[in-house]
């Protein structure tokens, strides 16, 4: 038998502290929401609206993901990270850029500290990128989960280019079309690029394996690999260079990638060995059906089936929010509590396994807050969408504080499992250990 | 196998049952990761050889310690190997029946 090597994980230093900025930048982002119900009545292109898009996709999304990944990327790939340290700068520009931006966009200052923060995360994102695909480098077994993880980082970078672009383009208009134009550009490469495909690679990993399922057949993968990135690819130069306007057609092919990665899951679902799943795992299945949302909507913008103007602008709001409010950030809320309390636990007992009796990662948070979340999140959402498409400040509104709520209990089981420390271990003896204590984590 | 040595590779899987894995909350033994448990012939020393449900798992370093400390606390006397392996690849069919029962299946 070939003998193993030791585990490939990256310092906490690098991976928590995105999980801790994701947390507070998810109570910060539903309180913008609380104070910017006024926003949703007219064109998506609104400076509140710009700002919570871009907190949430780059301090919420963009910023646990990064997280995640720099923990991940060993267990799907099977090989050390490549750099712990650009790891950090990479952090240090997302989060302050972020910032900038943040404020830039809610006061629409277009001038130096818009370009200061956009230059910022496109330079993050190179180094996001140059980690991964460094680290990409030294894989000996290549699968299309490594295709999916790789391409999606050169995605990132072309979402934040055209985003620098837009963001000089502000105060020295230079490019040929106007800026709504090169904006759908901009939000559906990151959207169906950057998030979209790294979810497909690391689900199509991390949820069989959650699962225990080992499907062996990835066909549907590779068929989901290229239908997703042909229908990009096609999108990006028909709205740069043809102009013949065939985007059903390119939405229809990201979307049958999207079915051909549900597939997979599905025929993993179906080999699972283990029937109960936790509330993590419950909220990842919703994550997954909250896609239907986004992929009906998608046809209906980009068809608008000579709906009136009023509704075709509310319907854009909800295509946005139920990707970003929705897929993504119902996703992070589930796996969140699949990863991190796993990391901060390894951390923690890694010297004490064998000799004492430990707790278990999922000891480490509360089920109760994290029932709570889930719920306050589906009926706050529920509440969100619903008040946008309606066009019903009120109901917005109770959408957003319940989002709040969701938000803060999120955020406090978080800390809970960051700030957790390891006190009053006993020792482990076998004379007073029991048939019980061996569902007992030693 | 003799019967002294049998009893020996018997205790050393019932002490290692004591490490539950802690995504999947079973033991390690009912989930089909430890795949062999020798006792050496002059029976000065325990070998085990496991695995884990995958390649990437950051648990290697982690569960490879659980195991020696745990056969060292059960055997004092005996010099403990423990050698993380990967072949052949862990997959859900190794799991034994308790193993099923405990996930939950039926």
């Amino acid at each position: 038998m070939s003998a193993a090597t030791t585990s490939n994980s990256p310092s906490k230093w690098l991976v928590l502290p995105h999980y801790a900025f994701a947390a507070v930048t998810f109570v910060v982002l539903c309180l913008l929401l609380v104070f910017s119900t006024d926003s949703f009545g007219g064109h998506y292109f609104h400076p509140k609206l710009l700002t919570m898009t871009h907190v949430a996709a780059l301090g919420w999304a963009t910023m646990i993901i990064f997280g995640s990944v720099y923990q991940l990327l060993p267990v799907v790939l099977e090989v050390r990270l490549y750099s712990d340290k650009l790891g950090m700068v990479a952090f240090a520009m997302l989060s302050t850029g972020t910032i900038l931006l943040s404020i830039a966009f809610w006061n629409f200052w277009v001038g130096t500290i818009m370009h200061l923060a956009a230059c910022l995360l496109f330079v993050s994102f190179l180094l996001f990128a140059y980690n991964v695909v460094q680290t990409a480098r030294q894989v000996k077994k290549w699968g299309v989960e490594a295709d999916f993880m790789v391409t999606s980082v050169v995605w990132l970078v072309a979402t934040g280019l055209v985003g620098v672009l837009m963001v000089f383009n502000f105060q020295y208009p230079f490019l040929p079309q106007d800026h709504v134009h090169y904006l759908k550009l901009h939000a559906h490469l990151g959207m169906a690029g950057w998030f979209l495909l790294l979810i497909v690679g690391v689900g199509s990993k991390l949820i069989p394996m959650f699962l225990l399922a080992h499907p062996e057949d990835t066909r549907s993968l590779n068929w989901s690999y290229y239908l997703i990135n042909g229908g990009l690819v096609l999108f990006a130069a028909d709205h740069l260079f043809v102009h013949k306007g065939y985007y059903a057609l390119y939405a229809a092919m990201v979307v049958s990638g999207i079915g051909c990665f549900l597939y997979f899951l599905y025929q993993a679902k179906c080999l699972a060995k283990r029937p109960d799943l936790d509330l993590g795992m419950k909220q990842t299945f919703v994550a997954l059906a909250l896609l239907v949302l986004p992929i009906v909507l998608v046809f209906v913008v980009t068809l608008q089936l000579g709906l009136p103007q009023h509704l075709l602008s509310s319907l854009y709001l909800v295509y946005g929010l139920s990707i970003f409010f929705g897929f993504v950030s119902a996703l992070i809320l589930g796996q969140t509590f699949k990863t991190l309390p796993f990391i901060v636990w390894m951390h923690s007992y890694e010297d004490y396994v064998g000799r004492f009796k430990t707790p278990m990662p999922k000891d480490l948070y509360s089920v109760t807050l994290l029932r709570w979340q889930n719920i306050a999140y589906i009926v706050g959402l529920v509440g969100l969408l619903g008040g946008v498409l309606l066009a019903e400040q009120t109901v917005i509104l109770l959408g957003a504080i319940l989002l709040s709520i969701a938000a803060v209990l999120y955020a406090g089981n978080v800390f809970k499992v960051l700030l957790h420390k390891v006190k009053d271990l006993k020792p482990f003896g076998y004379e007073n250990a029991g048939t019980g204590a061996r569902q007992r984590s030693v | 196998m003799k019967t002294q040595e049998q009893e020996l590779v018997n205790e050393a899987y019932e002490a290692l049952k004591y490490i539950i894995d802690p995504e999947i909350g079973i033991n390690i033994v009912d989930l089909g990761l430890v795949y062999k448990v020798v006792v050496d012939e002059d029976k000065e020393a325990l070998r085990v050889e496991l695995t884990l449900t995958t390649p990437g798992c950051p648990m290697s370093g982690t569960i490879t310690t659980a195991a020696e400390q745990m056969l060292h606390k059960r055997f004092p006397n005996l010099e403990i190997k423990v050698e993380l392996v990967w072949l052949p690849p862990w997959t859900p069919e190794m799991i034994s029946e308790e193993g099923m029962r405990l996930l939950g299946n039926t």
